[in-house]
């Protein structure tokens, strides 16, 4: 198990966002979460990457205890997201945006900067090229030079792919990343997060569209109230009474 | 004399359009202001006014002093005012900043006594003469100093990974630490290089001026203030652009209306900005 | 901060009114309003050095009706607000005879109601606004107002140096206004003519604007009505532009501060003094050598003017032979031919002091009396 979630729970006042949830989380898997709005997800994700601190509970990754860390050194152990909500540097192009990613794997900084020495000038090169690499392979490379809000919607979610792999993580977060996709794009997305899997990086995944995640995943949580209530193959959750009940119930009313 | 009017006019727009950048940075990163940057440029004209007098005659020693204190104080202030007050309303570093621009200014008439200090002129003769209008050396150096300070802080921005972290972090801190950048070193070394920047800025103002007092900050920190606000405070190119036409407009309404009038002149400027376009010439979609 | 002064003061007119008199003190307690920081940093020091030295002589002789003065120290920052304030202060301790200050007129005349209502004398050595003494019965100007001394500097323009034109640089507040407007009478009225006027306000650092203005008209002559500092200031950016011309200006330029900040470019420049340092009088002298040991720099004209104002009171405490602040008052209101380090002072009915004034010019860096 490359990640170990523990009891981890958040509250905000009276609101139990996420209530004891366990997860473990295989090396080289895809793994979602799914479950009706409002079921914490989110928050889960939050508490993961350390943007919101959770209350208790334990995250082991690669067996060290993460869960109190700041959100770049949880960055820096490897984990990079995307968001729900898109959140690019809008006045940015959109290389600059998949540079910013690659931030964790350069020393030099002012130092470098301020006497541009060959390891600064390296540093910069193999990021620019890594990031035009990253553009190529998410269909953006044309794009470069453009800022980032003037893209359309479907291409920021692939940038915002593009920037989180820039650091080159072991394990990538993607929050609902089909959202205000097409159809063909969507299917473009599966393949792509299936590529990044046999490159050996391991998803953990929230989606809306079922018919994606089903025929993707590997293994699926289920979210509800903040509560997990179910686990298991596609197979098992579709067959599951109480994903039916919660989740897919919900649906047919 | 329009001439002559116009090029006093860019070479006070120059140490305006510095002082303005200073505030942009800060504006830019923290979408704040601090009160205390006219202080900062008077102590480093202090710093600077210590050099000349006491150890070399030398122009250049006199203005890395001034960069030197002015990044100190803006390391200091950032410490105090902004990171300390992080999670409470952002009135209190505002105000906070305030106090330490009162306590700054009362800290350098203590210590250095608040009478005027005389500083010694340098390339103070005519470079040329053109219509009657007497340039100066130094009014050419200081176009040239503002120009490339400039260019250097532009490709400092757009150039390097530095100037793209500081960039990201005035658009999304939260992103950006997600990247893995040190969110407050980014902070606190754009806070400094501001703070830098003015304390530079007041060696070169002493030198044009020959005066340094305690009470000088004031007036530059609004002057630098109402320039950023004027041409577009989300932007060095705004911020470079009101400083200019600010020493312009100053110089020219001292000519065309009566110097009484020159003050309010800015000030309404101000005023008005802040009402009507509070995103300055440049407009919002200049970014730093 | 107001409300509060406000209801102490009543709180002492009440208690005041209970006790129904004024209780004779075993001190002379006077009150020093001075801008000991700010701007006008120099002259408050100067005011307060010599008044100290001043009381510290006269309690030394035993000071006046067998008794000491003792002093209390304000600092107004040249602020008018601050200077309110402390008159509110002053005037609501009932052990206080009388106040000594403030420096500039705007000050004086912005607590001059605070004292006039409560009735304490104000005295201030350098007011020179004409219409200062004259606003309340209790004011008083050691300094003569610029109605006496312009006409000296005018007559020097017009009939000794032949100047026809000028152009006039001055402060916009009280004092500037009226130091402007009394040089143009009289320049005028001598067959001058002012081609330009241009005013700044307290603060600025910037005169290249105002000067390139002025030096369009082509005057013979650049009037300023400035303090030491600011005429500094302009001087050497006048230089810088390369404008050489006769500069003239007020008895509030003779300070050695401003030839300690303006160089070479103050050389020249002409002003005026009452109280001239270099004056041979044994008693000018002995006041200008403890001056220098004590305080490690020479007075100017303000420290003059505020040691003849303790010597002023302590003379009419001693004449009106009470400790009352009417009877002071009406003492110190007949004042005539006092002898100080300043020249001499007869108050005229409206407490303003004749004085005589000598022209001098900078010449080499070094103040010397025009012949």
């Amino acid at each position: 198990m490359i990640m170990e979630i523990a009891k981890l729970e958040k509250h905000f006042g009276g609101l139990v966002a996420v209530q004891e949830v366990d997860l473990a989380l295989a090396a080289g898997s895809i793994h979602a979460v799914i479950g009706p709005n409002g079921a914490g997800k989110t928050t889960f994700f939050n508490a993961i990457t350390s943007i919101i601190p959770c209350d208790s509970g334990q995250i082991t990754w690669k067996g060290e205890r993460i869960e109190k860390l700041s959100p770049q050194s949880i960055s820096a152990k490897g984990i990079a997201r995307t968001f729900q909500n898109i959140r690019l540097f809008a006045f940015m192009s959109v290389l600059e945006n998949v540079i910013a990613g690659t931030h964790n794997h350069f020393r030099s900084f002012v130092w470098g900067a301020l006497t541009r020495n060959a390891r600064y000038r390296r540093e910069e090169k193999e990021s620019r090229e890594m990031a035009m690499a990253l553009l190529e392979k998410v269909g953006l490379a044309e794009k470069h030079a453009e800022y980032a809000r003037n893209l359309p919607y479907g291409e920021q979610r692939k940038l915002e792919i593009a920037r989180a792999l820039a650091s080159r993580p072991d394990l990538l977060l993607l929050d609902e990343p089909a959202a205000g996709m097409n159809n063909t794009e969507t299917e473009e997305l599966e393949q792509f997060i299936r590529a990044l899997r046999a490159e050996g990086l391991t998803v953990l995944i929230i989606e809306h569209d079922v018919k994606l995640i089903m025929g993707l995943a590997d293994r699926i949580t289920v979210l509800d109230h903040g509560v997990k209530i179910a686990e298991g193959t596609a197979a098992e959750i579709q067959n599951n009474e109480k994903v039916i009940e919660a989740y897919l119930g919900k649906r047919r009313v | 004399m329009f001439l002559q009017q116009l090029i006093n006019g860019l070479a006070q727009g120059s140490l305006f359009a510095l002082i303005a950048i200073s505030f942009s940075l800060v504006w830019g990163l923290l979408r704040m202001v601090n009160f205390a940057m006219g202080e900062v440029y008077m102590l480093g004209a202090y710093a600077g006014w210590l050099v000349v007098m006491y150890a070399t005659p030398n122009l250049g020693v006199a203005l890395v002093a001034g960069f030197v204190i002015g990044w100190i104080v803006g390391w200091f202030i950032e410490k105090v005012a902004f990171k300390a007050m992080r999670g409470v309303p952002h009135i209190a570093s505002l105000v906070c900043t305030i106090g330490f621009s009162f306590f700054l200014k009362e800290l350098a008439s203590a210590l250095f006594r608040a009478e005027t200090k005389s500083m010694p002129s340098y390339y103070s003769d005519t470079a040329f003469t053109f219509a009657e209008a007497n340039i100066s050396y130094l009014q050419i150096i200081m176009v040239v100093i503002a120009v490339v300070m400039m260019v250097l802080l532009q490709i400092l921005f757009y150039r390097t990974k530095i100037g793209l972290a500081v960039r990201a972090v005035a658009l999304d801190y939260r992103t950006a630490s997600l990247m893995g950048m040190k969110v407050d070193r980014v902070t606190s070394l754009a806070f400094s290089l501001s703070g830098a920047l003015a304390g530079f800025v007041g060696v070169l103002a002493a030198t044009y001026y020959n005066a340094v007092n305690a009470s000088m900050g004031f007036v530059a920190g609004l002057k630098g203030f109402t320039a950023a606000v004027f041409g577009g405070i989300t932007s060095i190119p705004g911020a470079i652009l009101g400083g200019y036409l600010l020493g312009a407009i100053e110089n020219l309404s001292v000519k065309y209306m009566s110097s009484g009038y020159r003050d309010l002149v800015s000030y309404f400027i101000l005023i008005t900005f802040l009402l009507f376009r509070p995103n300055g010439i440049l407009g919002k979609k200049a970014k730093l | 901060m107001q409300n509060k002064w406000h209801s102490l003061v009543g709180v002492t007119l009440l208690v005041g009114g209970a006790t129904g008199a004024w209780a004779a003190p075993s001190t002379i307690h006077i009150a020093l309003t001075a801008p000991i920081t700010g701007d006008y940093a120099e002259y408050g020091n100067n005011f307060k050095h010599s008044v100290e030295l001043a009381i510290e002589e006269i309690n030394g002789k035993g000071g006046a009706l067998g008794k000491k003065f003792e002093l209390s120290v304000g600092d107004s920052k040249g602020d008018p607000k601050e200077s309110a304030i402390l008159a509110q202060k002053w005037t609501s301790d009932s052990t206080i005879l009388a106040e000594i200050g403030d420096f500039t007129s705007t000050c004086c005349m912005a607590s001059q109601p605070i004292y006039n209502r409560a009735g304490v004398i104000q005295l201030s050595p350098t007011a020179s606004h004409t219409k200062f003494a004259s606003g309340s019965k209790w004011s008083f100007s050691a300094y003569g107002t610029q109605y006496w001394e312009q006409p000296v500097m005018a007559s020097l323009a017009v009939d000794k140096l032949k100047l026809k034109t000028a152009a006039i640089l001055y402060i916009n507040n009280d004092w500037g206004v009226d130091t402007q407007k009394f040089f143009k009478e009289n320049f005028e009225k001598r067959g001058g003519k002012i081609l330009a006027e241009e005013s700044y306000f307290s603060g600025e650092t910037d005169f290249n604007a105002v000067l390139t203005k002025l030096k369009g008209a082509k005057p013979d002559a650049l009037f300023i009505a400035t303090m030491y500092n600011d005429g500094a200031l302009i001087s050497k950016q006048r230089e810088k532009m390369g404008w050489n011309l006769p500069v003239i200006g007020s008895s509030a330029l003779y300070s050695p501060q401003l030839i300690q900040l303006g160089g070479t470019a103050v050389n020249g420049v002409y002003s005026n003094v009452s109280f001239f340092a270099k004056d041979p009088d044994p008693r000018i002298q002995s006041f200008v050598k403890t001056f220098e040991t004590r305080y490690g720099n020479s007075p100017n004209f303000a420290a003059a003017l505020a040691y003849d104002c303790v010597y002023l009171l302590a003379e009419a405490v001693k004449r009106a032979n009470a400790m009352d602040r009417s009877a002071v008052r009406d003492a110190l209101a007949a004042t005539k031919d006092f002898k100080g380090l300043a020249g001499s002072i007869t108050f005229t009915q409206d407490r303003d002091a004749i004085k005589s004034y000598k022209p001098v010019q900078v010449v080499n860096g070094d103040f010397q009396l025009v012949k």
